[in-house]
């Protein structure tokens, strides 16, 4: 019986035995079958044990033999040549075939592994030698695939059909930003939500729209100040091609720099901040334009209630495009806008897009940038006047005095370009630019007095001009080298000469007399504190896959050189993500950030004569430190929901000590601020459908932000609630496609109010020159102004044509008619009864001294219609 | 370019031409040149003679040890620019007190001082004339009595631009002992030349 | 559509219904010191007629009153000041600690201060600018105020000066005026003493007003350091000369009425008083100052343009800001002058 056992035993582990067998072996036996010879290299690895081939050809066995692992195999007659599976690279640009507009962020899959391209375009993925299936996809684009055999590095560029049914689900594959991105905090606004979302007046605005997202504030219903994440308007870094814009704004916030129609892409980043962007603590947001087309020309132009736009671009030659785009405002309805705001007068903006790229070869890409937006202000007066003196000894003179004076603040950016993209074999990618940004605000008032005094003849002329200039020229230089899928290495160096003149100033007259020059003086002419700063700043960041863990790792460091003293600034920077399941997702990350400019508020309100200010040896560069964790969930297809905390501790903020000199020179202005610290922390719901034909999202942010100034000059070193700390929001944006002739967009806002300080008490108080009496403020920021929440809807008409589309777009801002606080101020009540020049205010109804709040809406219902035509 | 006050029309001025004109007319420096008396010819400083011209009998000086005194008396009108203006008038008046309770160290029973007025100008050129309640004396409250000193005061401008200011008073007659009340009125006279000064 | 709509809204206010209120500044060469108190509501400030004010120097209560009057007016204001004068006696020198009790029927309030260090009494001397046409009456005297400075700690200080004018009568033997009530005997009298605001330019001076040569005339009126406040920050070596200009006339041009008979003497004096102040007395002084500096109509402030002016406080158990200030004080004697006959001094004074 054991016998029997035994050999039972035996049969099957020799049967075990017989099935499994090395390498080495198999290939003896078929070279013994088959009467074929093996060659390959000694360094090939042929160990490893594989199940016996049991197939009937030779190419059968071979292909059992070698399933799985990394060895090619190739016959040739008589003999099998063996090597190892190389990787080869493919690489290019995805592209819009209607436009030729490259896209950012399309995935390009190859089975589990994966890419998307970067900010040009741009992809790179390694894949082992052989028969690969690519899958190319995009939102709002057919997907492509294709079959290709890889035997060495190529270049593949792919163009993808729009199709605007495809929404976000069907795109399989990472994306840069949200669930599939390893960092948080980053936020991707699709070009369908920046042109549809209404908007103040029916002018969709990129900035506004990032309004929309959860954990970014506004100052005031109408502004487009951010603050995000409880950092101040100047702690956003706006990048416009990668080239810094330093004032995002016209018209008080109202619009931003960024025509709709030129923009590609925007992403906003709230933490987890890649190592390659630095220079501002609370926020990047990554404006990429587009290229132009390369079809054929192509544009729209839209005629609204407020603006006029254009933009067409098109190829030039075979290896250029082109892409322009204007804006300006209607001159005309400024008046309706700006009898409440307490304008009078003309305004108007324009701004101007350019952009051309050229293919010098398929490695080389060449991009040449430009912008320029101004906004002017001018307010003319001519008076006529009469005036009557007497001499000594009382004899009358008459004097006719005919006065003109000119008032006019003009403000803008002007941003170009040159980059240079270049691919070092399939891998490595590079791009340098050199670039120009510059700020300018400028202030002028011409007087003339031209007087006939009893007969005498005297012109005076005046002429006050105040200027204020920040200007930076950029050389910079990033790659991204993709060694293999899993891994993405970026790094990079760049260097800033930054000049800033916060208070240039000139005051001359020029007198007359009966034709002759008496006076023809400069009086004052100071062309501003010249400050220049030098900024020097590397970085490196690697985006590591090790299978359900993605980590971000990077370290960017900066050196800032101003007024005789050098800021070194050590950044360490780190995402991670885990796929726990599917569906469920968790990221944390931590970030630290440097900012070496600041911008000094006139007002509550932005205001373009505010000054751009360097650190200086006084005041040192502000930091943050953020750390931040989310978890998300995308069971339920085409939703996805998240959730995510923030920290964030600040240093070296500015706080203003109290009253904002005007026009003070830039050695006052050190005196006004004090620096301090703050810290912010919340949380931020997101809940989005991204399918379907109804698509939107709703998100709550719960925040909480404040500030100190330990040094005792501001609240008494106390913590003290920031102006924006505004506890909750709400956002809700929605839109509906009902066919393709008619959708519909509706938006909806909350936040509770921002704070200011208003007085509880009356007291009083001794000055240098006496009593006062004085109202009594307990603490800084000690009361929330009233909260804000307003509905937008718009609907858009489209008709296709002949060539290209018209649309009708009809919007309601505001549509409730909310009494939204645009401008708060507080007072005392000094007089009882009504008031003889404000008659509107019966102030009968509030005891005398009692201290009233005034809650000034400038917004209130406003409908607009607007008409584009695409070509 | 044209000239400035070439187009006049455009300027707009802030009275009427009729009120300019009566500016013009009455604004300037004054001197006192004669106090017009109905009650009669006095002698208030003891001299034993009695003059209708109260100015000749006011101005000995001597008792009252004021060093700025002599005999030119002035005030001035200033002009106003506006119909909202007020010219605020000082006129410097001579009256006379008589409290029989007072004691008195010495003989002297008037003094100088001044009149307050305030005067607007009207679109018709009219002047209009408040005069104030408020008054200085130098002479002690104690000495005045109870009673006003001057009464009724009045301030006008006749037809040749003089300025008349007349207030009832009662002055002492040094030859009886008594008082003599009456109405005196002020004469004066602008001195301003009005010449514009060359250029 | 647009038209801009106001809603009057009216903010709950926090804190208390009734607080004391307290303000202070007590000087060491002083001896009657007065602490203003008044009762700090929600809509109005009343008249703290009831209250008690103690002062306790080094731990020592040196001083109790319960009588008041009303305080002087704001300036420029016709309205009756709420803000009652609580006057006692007491004796504080540099380096005391001073505390301030204020109780009253239902509240108590306190505040603790500690006088600074009295600072070296600074030297001061004069030059006489000639004016540029000639006209005597027109010159100028530049003093120069040598101030050595504490080390080892901050310091915060003001400049502040005055003038006092004095003129004798002397009545001839033999006159009599009985009208006057007098009758000479060749004795002097006092017809005027008085101590009073001077106003000194302080643009030459680069360490108090380090923009007033460079800033263009409009813009140097809303940045001249007004009241002469300095800190130690910016001394080197441990001392500093401060240089401060005035019209000679505005000091010594006096015209009282006067006899032809008398003889007049007039004597003038500057005082240049150095004040050390506490940290939070210095803030106090300049926030308030700067407040009048915005462009924004002062009465009505708005939050818009400015920051709003949490000012600082020491009183516990009640609000405002009691403080005490060391003050060194040099008499300058300008000169002095005879004249016959009148009462009309003038420069110069010889």
């Amino acid at each position: 019986m054991k016998r029997v056992i035994m050999t039972a035993v035996l049969l099957l582990v020799g049967a075990a035995l017989w099935a499994q067998t090395t390498l080495k072996s198999g290939m003896a036996a078929l070279e013994k079958k088959y009467g074929v010879r093996f060659v390959y290299e000694a360094s090939l690895p042929l160990n490893g044990r594989v199940e016996t081939p049991d197939g009937t050809t030779l190419e059968e066995c071979l292909e059992q033999l070698f399933a799985g692992s990394e060895i090619r195999y190739e016959i040739k007659g008589k003999y099998v040549v063996l090597r190892k599976v190389r990787k080869v690279t493919i690489s290019g640009h995805v592209m819009d075939a209607s436009s030729g507009e490259t896209l950012i962020g399309a995935g390009v899959f190859s089975g589990n592994i994966g890419t998307v391209t970067n900010s040009y375009g741009f992809y790179s993925l390694t894949v082992p030698e052989g028969d690969i299936d690519l899958t190319v996809s995009y939102i709002g684009f057919s997907q492509k695939q294709l079959r290709l055999r890889m035997e060495k590095d190529r270049t593949q560029d792919f163009s993808l059909v729009p199709d605007a049914r495809i929404r976000a689900a069907e795109v399989t594959g990472w994306k840069e930003t949200g669930i599939g991105a390893t960092g948080l905090g980053a936020l991707e606004i699709p070009q369908s939500v920046i042109k549809r979302a209404p908007m103040i007046l029916g002018e969709a605005d990129v900035l506004k729209s990032l309004q929309l997202l959860p954990g970014v504030q506004t100052g005031s219903s109408g502004s487009s100040g951010m603050y995000v994440r409880g950092g101040g308007p100047d702690e956003n870094l706006l990048l416009l091609d990668g080239i810094p814009v330093y004032n995002g704004e016209h018209l008080l916030g109202l619009f931003s720099v960024f025509a709709p129609d030129a923009v590609k892409k925007v992403t906003l980043y709230k933490s987890s901040f890649p190592a390659r962007y630095g220079g501002r603590t609370s926020s990047i947001v990554d404006v990429r334009m587009n290229d132009g087309n390369t079809e054929g020309i192509h544009g729209s132009f839209t005629i609204g209630l407020l603006t006029e736009k254009a933009h067409v671009e098109g190829p030039i030659g075979k290896k250029s495009t082109f892409s322009l785009t204007g804006r300006v405002l209607h001159t005309g309805l400024v008046e309706l806008i700006g009898r409440p705001l307490g304008l009078s007068a003309n305004y108007f903006f324009y701004d101007v897009h350019a952009k051309v790229s050229h293919r010098l070869g398929d490695r080389d890409r060449l991009f040449v940038d430009f912008y320029r937006g101004t906004d002017s202000f001018r307010n003319d007066s001519h008076e006529y006047r009469y005036g009557r003196y007497y001499d000594t000894n009382y004899a009358p003179y008459e004097k006719y005095i005919d006065e003109m004076s000119q008032f006019r603040i003009r403000w803008g950016n002007t941003v170009a370009g040159l980059r240079w993209n270049h691919v070092f074999g399939g891998q490595l990618f590079s791009n340098t630019t050199l670039s120009w940004s510059s700020y300018k605000s400028n202030l002028k008032a011409v007087g003339e007095e031209n007087v006939d005094d009893d007969g005498f003849h005297t012109l005076s002329q005046s002429d006050f001009q105040f200027f204020a200039t920040i200007g930076d020229a950029t050389l910079r230089t990033d790659f991204e080298y993709t060694p293999s899928p899993d891994q993405t290495v970026r790094f990079g160096a760049g260097v800033t000469r930054h000049v800033f003149i916060p208070d240039g100033m000139s005051l001359s007259f020029r007198d007359e007399e009966e034709g002759k020059v008496v006076r023809d003086t400069l009086m004052h002419r100071s062309d501003g504190t010249y400050m220049p700063g030098w900024e020097a700043s590397v970085y490196v960041e690697d985006e590591i896959t090790l299978g359900s863990l993605s980590l971000n790792p990077g370290v960017h460091f900066d050196l800032f050189a101003a007024s005789g003293k050098t800021y070194p600034s050590f950044q360490p920077r780190l995402s991670a993500r885990w796929a726990v399941t599917d569906s469920w997702t968790l990221k944390a990350g931590y970030s630290r950030m440097a900012q070496y400019v600041h911008r000094l508020p006139f007002a509550r309100v932005s205001l373009p004569v505010d000054t751009w200010v360097p650190v200086t040896d006084k005041i040192p560069p502000q930091e943050s430190d953020q750390w931040s964790t989310g978890v998300y969930y995308t069971g339920v297809p085409g939703w996805s929901m998240s959730m995510e905390l923030y920290y964030k501790d600040l240093r070296n903020v500015l706080e203003f000590r109290n009253n904002r000199l005007v026009f003070s020179g830039a050695d006052q202005w050190e005196q006004t601020v004090a620096t301090g610290v703050g810290r912010a922390y919340g949380a931020e719901w997101l809940v989005e459908k991204t399918t379907g034909s109804l698509t939107g999202w709703l998100s709550y942010t719960l925040s909480k932000s404040e500030r100190r100034v330990p040094d005792g000059t501001v609240n008494n070193g106390e913590w003290f609630p920031y102006v924006n700390d505004r506890r909750h929001k709400i956002s809700f944006y929605a839109d509906y496609v009902l066919s393709e002739r008619i959708d519909f967009s509706a938006t909806w806002q909350f936040a509770t109010g921002d704070r200011m300080s208003v007085p509880t008490h009356h007291s009083f108080t001794i000055g240098e020159d006496g009593l006062h009496d004085q109202l009594y403020i307990p603490s800084r920021n000690n009361w929330t102004v009233p909260s804000t929440h307003r509905l937008d809807v718009s609907v858009n008409f489209r008709k296709k044509l002949a060539r290209g589309e018209r649309v009708w777009n009809v919007g309601i801002y505001n549509l409730y008619a909310a009494r939204n606080p645009d401008f708060m101020s507080y007072g005392e009540n000094r007089y009882l009864g009504v008031r003889d020049d404000e008659p509107q205010y019966d102030y009968n109804q509030i005891p005398e001294g009692k201290i009233y709040v005034l809650k000034s809406s400038v917004f209130s219902v406003l409908p607009s219609v607007s008409y584009t035509r695409t070509f | 370019m044209a000239a400035a006050g070439c187009e006049k029309e455009k300027y707009v001025k802030p009275m009427s031409d009729a009120a300019y004109e009566t500016v013009d007319r009455i604004c300037g420096d004054y001197r006192l040149m004669y106090i017009d008396w109905t009650g009669g010819p006095v002698d208030l400083d003891g001299d034993g003679v009695a003059q209708e011209s109260l100015l000749e009998e006011c101005f000995a000086g001597k008792h009252l040890g004021r060093s700025v005194y002599d005999n030119t008396v002035t005030c001035t009108v200033k002009p106003v620019l506006s119909y909202k203006t007020t010219s605020y008038l000082q006129v410097p008046f001579f009256y006379g007190f008589n409290n029989p309770d007072a004691e008195y160290l010495f003989p002297c029973y008037y003094s100088l001082d001044t009149v307050f007025g305030e005067m607007q100008v009207l679109e018709d050129g009219s002047i209009d004339v408040q005069i104030s309640d408020y008054h200085t004396y130098s002479v002690s409250l104690d000495m005045l009595g109870d009673e006003d000193p001057i009464q009724d005061i009045a301030i006008t401008w006749d037809s040749d631009g003089d300025l008349l200011v007349a207030g009832t008073t009662t002055f002492r007659d040094e030859r009886t002992g008594k008082p003599v009340s009456g109405r005196a009125t002020h004469r004066y006279h602008c001195v301003s030349t009005k010449e514009k000064k060359k250029r | 559509m647009l038209a801009s709509c106001e809603t009057l809204l009216l903010p709950d206010p926090t804190g208390p219904e009734r607080q004391i209120a307290l303000q202070a500044r007590l000087m060491t060469t002083d001896t009657l010191h007065t602490v203003y108190a008044a009762y700090s509501e929600h809509d109005s400030l009343e008249q703290a007629e009831d209250l008690t004010i103690a002062c306790y120097v080094n731990g020592e209560c040196v001083a109790v009153t319960s009588e008041s009057v009303v305080g002087e007016t704001e300036k420029y204001s016709d309205k009756k000041a709420q803000w009652r004068a609580y006057t006692f006696r007491a004796d504080i020198h540099p380096g005391d600690s001073v505390r301030i009790e204020a109780t009253s029927p239902t509240e108590r309030a306190t505040a603790s201060v500690k006088a600074p260090d009295a600072v070296p009494v600074p030297e001061v001397s004069m030059d006489v600018i000639p004016s540029e046409d000639g006209e005597s009456y027109l010159d100028r005297l530049r003093f120069r105020i040598h101030v050595e400075d504490q080390p080892g700690k901050r310091n915060w200080y003001r400049l502040s000066t005055s003038m006092r004018r004095v003129v004798n009568e002397r009545h001839p033997a033999g006159v009599v005026y009985p009208y006057y009530g007098w009758t000479g005997d060749d004795s002097w009298h006092c017809v005027y003493d008085r101590t009073e605001d001077i106003s000194m330019s302080n643009a030459t001076d680069v360490f108090l007003n380090p923009d007033g040569r460079t800033v263009d005339k409009w813009t140097k009126d809303y940045l001249a350091n007004e009241y002469n406040f300095f800190t130690d920050e910016l001394i080197e070596d441990g001392a500093v000369d401060l240089t401060l200009e005035t019209l000679a006339d505005s000091i010594c041009h006096l015209l009282l009425s006067s006899y032809s008979v008398c003889t007049y003497h007039g004597s003038f004096y500057v005082y240049f008083d150095l004040q050390n102040l506490s940290r939070e007395d210095y803030l106090n002084s300049r926030m308030q100052e700067m407040k009048y500096l915005s462009l924004t109509d002062v009465e009505f402030v708005d939050g818009l343009f400015s920051e709003d002016l949490v000012l600082p406080d020491n009183v516990k158990g009640g609000i405002g800001l009691i403080t005490v200030r060391s003050v060194s004080r040099v008499v300058f004697m300008l000169g002095e002058k005879y004249n016959e006959g009148q009462a009309d001094f003038g420069w110069p004074l010889d």
